[in-house]
């Protein structure tokens, strides 16, 4: 399928470097970014454009912007085989987000799980998800909310039985 | 954060540790319905054994107080200043006078018998647990054999409680499925459950015991869905004299812990389930390696690296390196001596079996 892709780019105008065929992707707000196919082919929805023949021409990423579809290029740079991350590279990326609390860090860690979910790349979206997860293990029921920005649907007395029954969860 | 899309904080959610999550269900009411779904029950229970089955797995010991051994973090070097052991409330109201049975465990849920009556399915990481009616058996005091596990054919657990002694001519075998929770009696085709005892080990959907017949060793399976009991072979020279100690796991894998001689101990695992030709021996340890211990050990479980718990002396546990040959003790709190104990995972699965 990749060889019919691969001799229809060259007749389209698409770049290649070497044997290896570039992909045009551009963000939302119009940044441009050239991308080998091998790489960016970690992304479930692009790899499918690709065995679709859909990929000739500049990929639209709608929804995801160039900062963070830059954040994206570099996962998929680190993850180049295409391998499932090992646990040390697991804990060095996670380590980007051990001040989660912050609200900058807060809203990268965001952006990058709304891109893999768009992008379906099933790596980076483990990947974040387990940040997420180890950020919030220890946070308090307030913090949660103040977190994902839920309001409580509880009155007072249905909060107070909830937290009643799960009394030893509230405790160290 | 903004909105996230569901399936996102479903993920994010699957990862959490069970108290975290028993704590979440006061953040708000469809975080309260997605907690205690036993679809997310599922969720979470794949995620865990995709993820980390490690991380999730402890040893629950009968003993009083209950408690559980994070056996992983013992393994790792834990034992220092975190707590590898922890106690647990007894989910009945009364502090039992007897000794506490242990029937199963499967999917994060422990089945035990309090003072010979009171059968009680338990999920110890949620705290939740049920009395089920007791099975027709004349004397919970005398022996007999007992399983729990998951039937993926009617996706439902099956408690099943059988007597076995030699002189019985028609060994009665009853099983409970949780949902209806009624007790109905299964015959068994021939003598194969004569002279089985004690706790199954779950493994490929069936439960096994260890049989013997005559003076040899021999594994008797009971499959959860079909209700049948059969033989499943083992090695020829394993299975002579008694050598067989007891069955384990590693993994999905059916693990036997043998003596073979009296001189050694040697573990073998079935690679291919159902396959005698798979059997492959593990490692073998001399009876030299525990001169402080009078009786042998048995096989308790495997950890991720390949270390062995064992019970040794009817009263200790260890933690043996089969590359190392080294061992450690674990430290732990007893009032009674000898108790039983099994592996259980870190779920949300409700005993309510709804």
């Amino acid at each position: 399928m990749s060889t019919a892709a691969t001799a229809d780019a060259s007749s389209s105008g698409d770049t290649t470097e070497g044997s290896v065929r570039l992909l045009t992707l551009q963000s939302e707000d119009g940044e441009v970014f050239e991308v080998k196919e091998t790489i960016a082919t970690q992304s479930v929805t692009i790899k499918g454009m690709v065995d679709d023949d859909c990929a000739t021409s500049t990929i639209p990423v709608c929804n995801v912007t160039g900062r963070t579809l830059a954040m994206v290029i570099e996962w998929w740079n680190k993850h180049e085989i295409g391998a499932v991350s090992n646990e040390k590279e697991l804990k060095e990326w996670e380590s980007q987000f051990d001040t989660i609390d912050d609200k900058s860090d807060r809203d990268d860690v965001y952006d990058l799980l709304m891109a893999a979910n768009y992008l379906n790349i099933p790596t980076l979206l483990d990947c974040c998800t387990s940040a997420v997860a180890e950020a919030i293990k220890g946070k308090s029921t307030d913090e949660m909310r103040e977190f994902f920005d839920i309001k409580s649907d509880f009155d007072e007395k249905e909060e107070d039985a909830l937290r009643k029954e799960n009394q030893w969860a509230f405790e160290n | 954060m903004p909105k996230l899309p569901e399936e996102i904080v479903v993920d994010i959610l699957s990862r959490l540790p069970v108290k975290t999550l028993m704590r979440f269900k006061c953040v708000c009411k469809p975080w309260l319905s997605l907690i205690s779904s036993p679809h997310f029950a599922k969720i979470k229970l794949k995620q865990a054994r995709a993820a980390a089955p490690h991380i999730n797995t402890r040893l629950f010991l009968a003993s009083r107080p209950l408690q559980s051994i994070d056996y992983e973090a013992f393994s790792d070097g834990g034992g220092g200043d975190h707590d590898v052991s922890q106690e647990h409330a007894y989910p009945v109201t009364k502090a039992p006078e007897w000794d506490v049975q242990i029937l199963g465990s499967c999917d994060g849920l422990i089945c035990l018998v309090f003072d010979y009556n009171h059968v009680i399915l338990w999920n110890p990481s949620t705290r939740v647990s049920i009395e089920l009616p007791p099975p027709d058996i004349p004397d919970l005091q005398d022996t007999f054999f007992c399983g729990f596990g998951y039937d993926i054919s009617i996706h439902d657990y099956k408690l099943i409680m059988g007597v076995s002694f030699v002189a019985t001519e028609d060994a009665k075998v009853q099983v409970l499925t949780l949902k209806d929770t009624c007790w109905r009696k299964i015959q068994p085709v021939d003598h194969s459950v004569d002279n089985i005892y004690k706790m199954g080990t779950l493994s490929n959907n069936a439960l096994h015991w260890l049989g013997s017949q005559e003076f040899n060793s021999s594994i008797i399976s009971f499959d959860l869905s079909g209700e049948r009991f059969e033989e499943l072979g083992i090695p020829d020279h394993l299975a002579k004299e008694h050598c067989v100690v007891n069955l384990g796991t590693m993994g999905e894998s059916l693990v036997i812990f043998c003596d073979p001689g009296r001189t050694h101990f040697e573990s073998w695992v079935m690679i291919e389930y159902g396959v005698k030709s798979s059997w492959t021996r593990l490692f073998t340890v001399s009876g030299d390696t525990f001169p402080r211990y009078k009786y042998g050990p048995t096989l308790i479980c495997f950890t991720k690296q390949g270390k062995v718990v064992l019970y040794i002396d009817e009263s200790e546990w260890i933690l043996y390196s089969p590359e190392e040959e080294t061992f450690m003790e674990f430290v732990i709190k007893d009032d009674w001596g000898q108790f039983e104990s099994v592996v259980y995972e870190e779920s949300l699965v409700s005993p309510n079996g709804q």
